[in-house]
């Protein structure tokens, strides 16, 4: 009950002007960053991380929240208009969407896209708050033991939902993991992996990992990309009809004709996969819109512009928004990139993901809640009502200034974060690996979750050894532990062996 | 002979990384344990991580000398190649030449790699003028952050 009256004083906290202020242009950054193909809210945020040292810490987390949200539901809006998906979690959108904007119907799709964002994200994020009082209470019941087993099973789901190849998801989250060995050990006051400098004795920290691995990185492959590209892509269409305002409204027949039933269905699938570590709003948008498309009255209109469709995948995608929070808040295991970079939000500014969380620090993640909820609510559809019709003309601005500008705040915000250029360098060289490694088809989201999670796992493993005697029977006899070894070998099996054996395994589109 | 090379070019960037990790196993040797935890000890997980990496670096390296396509590699590098060289050159000039005219030469750089404004060279000065300018309001004014300068200069 004192968390729901913490929530209610999450939404008065975001009544400030100052709060209301950041929510909004944190909504209208993620939206930017939504709708360019290339750029992520991921992106988005990670260039954030730098000037949260300069704000408190609520505003930089309800602009966080509002940034994911946003960023989910505007990869929609290049979907449908030039079909190029603004996110990865927008794919199924563009193959709708496109369909119907080809048949003069564009602003009729973008209007079912944010009423399935505002419905998924709003039952996300509604999720989220009922449902983290009892996440809670569970995360009290796992011991070190199940802490470790845990975090292992993310650590393999990760890897395995990555869709890359196994060998190169596990090289990638065990560079993570090395990176995040480097400095004082997490058990003994002695520097490790140091090289003999000074400079790394304290370690790595998190800022030039993600600055390099998001935003250099980016800008790398895109200038790898300027050679190849034809002149007219990413260009709005010049034949492209006039969107008028009242053509995003969607019909109410089409509203009834998709159904409730599809709208909670999808979401629920969303926030479910949303609270899987690493899986995202790709694969949440997918499996929703495979299940609307399996369950659809007119199958045969997918793949030509099925409302439906858009609405499951949509619906779904934005819902993950809320699952995600989840594991990330309760052990600090991220659900997606995005909140694998939130938490890098909540570590700079002194919060440690937990249970206690919500018992001694409801007040500065509350106005988080409430933002991830008005943002689906309020600001999806108001905002396409009013801005939608230049929404799609977002893809015109020049390249070489868009990623000249994210250079120079990626650059400056390392800078300004630590004032060295120590950190600075360091974003170019993870940077420059990152690149390498999304150009040979290692994923570079393992990279950062091996990262983060490594330390959990070291540290996890070796105090459940030292506490039972070095016994390492003690994870198969604690039944946390065990019903997590269970999980990881059940994902394992259902992913890998049997996809292997049905010869469906082994793709290399890698994020 | 074109195999060859796009063999190489594969198998370069694993190489990389087995000489990466045999670098941190060499670090990982030079721990110096303050007390013994038996096995898992400050070098159970990075031997771990180290003996991991090699086996799929191994795996990885089979499976690329069989594989003859060369998806993603056939890309140049020059580009990039030189944004790498003019970022070094920022960071290193950032201190020294001050955040105005360290940002403002970089802006020029980046717009002349992506090709942007190359025909007005006009519009080029002004756009990196206006970057470095926006930035510097973001950061100095409204974060309040103190930015390098040249004393008494900019």
């Amino acid at each position: 009950m004192q968390f729901f009256m913490e929530v209610l004083q999450g939404f008065a906290v975001l009544a400030r002007p100052d709060v209301l202020g950041f929510m909004v242009l944190g909504f209208f950054i993620g939206a930017f960053f939504g709708a360019m193909p290339g750029l992520t809210s991921v992106l988005a945020i990670a260039l954030l991380l730098p000037v949260t040292y300069s704000i408190d810490v609520v505003p930089a987390l309800v602009m966080c929240a509002s940034i994911f949200m946003s960023g989910m539901y505007a990869g929609s809006i290049t979907a449908t208009t030039i079909n190029i998906p603004g996110a990865p979690s927008s794919m199924m959108t563009a193959i709708e969407g496109n369909s119907l904007m080809r048949k003069g119907k564009g602003a009729n799709a973008l209007g079912h896209a944010a009423l399935g964002s505002m419905i998924g994200g709003s039952i996300g994020a509604l999720l989220l708050i009922c449902l983290m009082p009892l996440a809670s209470q569970a995360s009290l019941l796992i011991q070190t033991p199940g802490k470790f087993s845990l975090v292992l099973f993310a650590l393999v789901v990760i890897i395995i939902v990555e869709r890359a190849e196994l060998s190169k998801g596990i090289v990638a989250t065990m560079l993570g993991i090395m990176v995040a060995t480097i400095g004082i050990d997490v058990m003994q006051p002695i520097p490790r992996i140091n090289f003999g400098t000074e400079v790394l004795v304290e370690g790595i920290d998190m800022m030039p990992i993600i600055i390099g691995t998001f935003a250099i990185c980016e800008v790398l492959l895109q200038a790898q990309m300027y050679s190849v590209r034809s002149s007219g892509e990413g260009e709005v269409p010049a034949n492209m009809p006039t969107i008028r305002r009242r053509d995003f409204l969607p019909k109410w027949s089409e509203v009834r004709e998709i159904g409730l039933f599809t709208y909670v269905k999808s979401a629920l699938i969303g926030y479910g996969i949303g609270v899987l570590p690493g899986a995202g709003g790709s694969m949440a948008a997918f499996v929703a819109y495979a299940d609307a498309k399996r369950g659809s009255k007119k199958p045969e209109e997918y793949g030509k512009g099925s409302r439906e469709g858009i609405a499951a995948a949509e619906s779904a995608n934005n819902s993950m928004c809320g699952g995600a929070f989840v594991p990330m808040l309760m052990f600090g295991i991220p659900g997606d990139p995005t909140t694998a970079v939130v938490l890098g939000v909540l570590i700079i500014n002194g919060l440690q993901p937990g249970p206690r969380l919500l018992e001694n620090q409801a007040d500065l993640i509350a106005p988080m809640f409430a933002s991830l909820f008005v943002s689906a609510l309020i600001l999806i559809p108001l905002t396409l009502f009013l801005l939608g019709p230049w929404f799609v003309r977002i893809v015109s601005i020049p390249r070489g200034l868009l990623y000249a500008s994210i250079s120079v705040v990626a650059l400056v915000g390392s800078y300004v974060a630590t004032f060295s250029i120590f950190q600075m360098s360091l974003a170019i060289a993870f940077g420059v690996l990152a690149f390498f490694m999304r150009r040979n088809g290692y994923p570079t989201v393992s990279l950062l979750l091996g990262y983060i999670l490594g330390p959990d796992l070291e540290q996890y493993l070796r105090r459940s050894l030292s506490l039972n005697d070095n016994d390492p029977t003690v994870f198969l006899t604690h039944p946390d532990s065990l019903f997590f070894l269970a999980l990881t070998a059940f994902f394992f099996y259902i992913m890998v062996v049997r996809q292997s054996k049905t010869g469906k395994g082994g793709t290399s589109s890698v994020p | 002979m074109q195999n060859a090379r796009v063999t190489l070019a594969r198998c370069g960037f694993p190489l990389f990384l087995m000489v990466l990790t045999t670098a941190y196993l060499v670090a990982t040797y030079q721990i110096r344990v303050q007390f013994s935890e038996g096995l898992v000890g400050p070098r159970f997980m990075p031997f771990l991580a180290a003996g991991l990496t090699y086996i799929c670096l191994l795996r990885i390296l089979w499976k690329e000398t069989r594989n003859s396509d060369d998806v993603g590699q056939s890309q140049s590098l020059v580009r990039p190649a030189i944004v790498v060289v003019v970022t070094i050159g920022y960071v290193a000039l950032f201190e020294m030449l001050g955040y105005a005219i360290s940002t403002f030469i970089f802006s020029l750089c980046l717009f002349g790699v992506f090709g942007f404004e190359r025909e007005r060279p006009v519009f080029m000065l002004l756009y990196a003028a206006a970057v470095t300018f926006v930035f510097y309001l973001l950061f100095g004014v409204a974060f309040d952050i103190r930015l390098p300068v040249i004393p008494g200069i900019l």
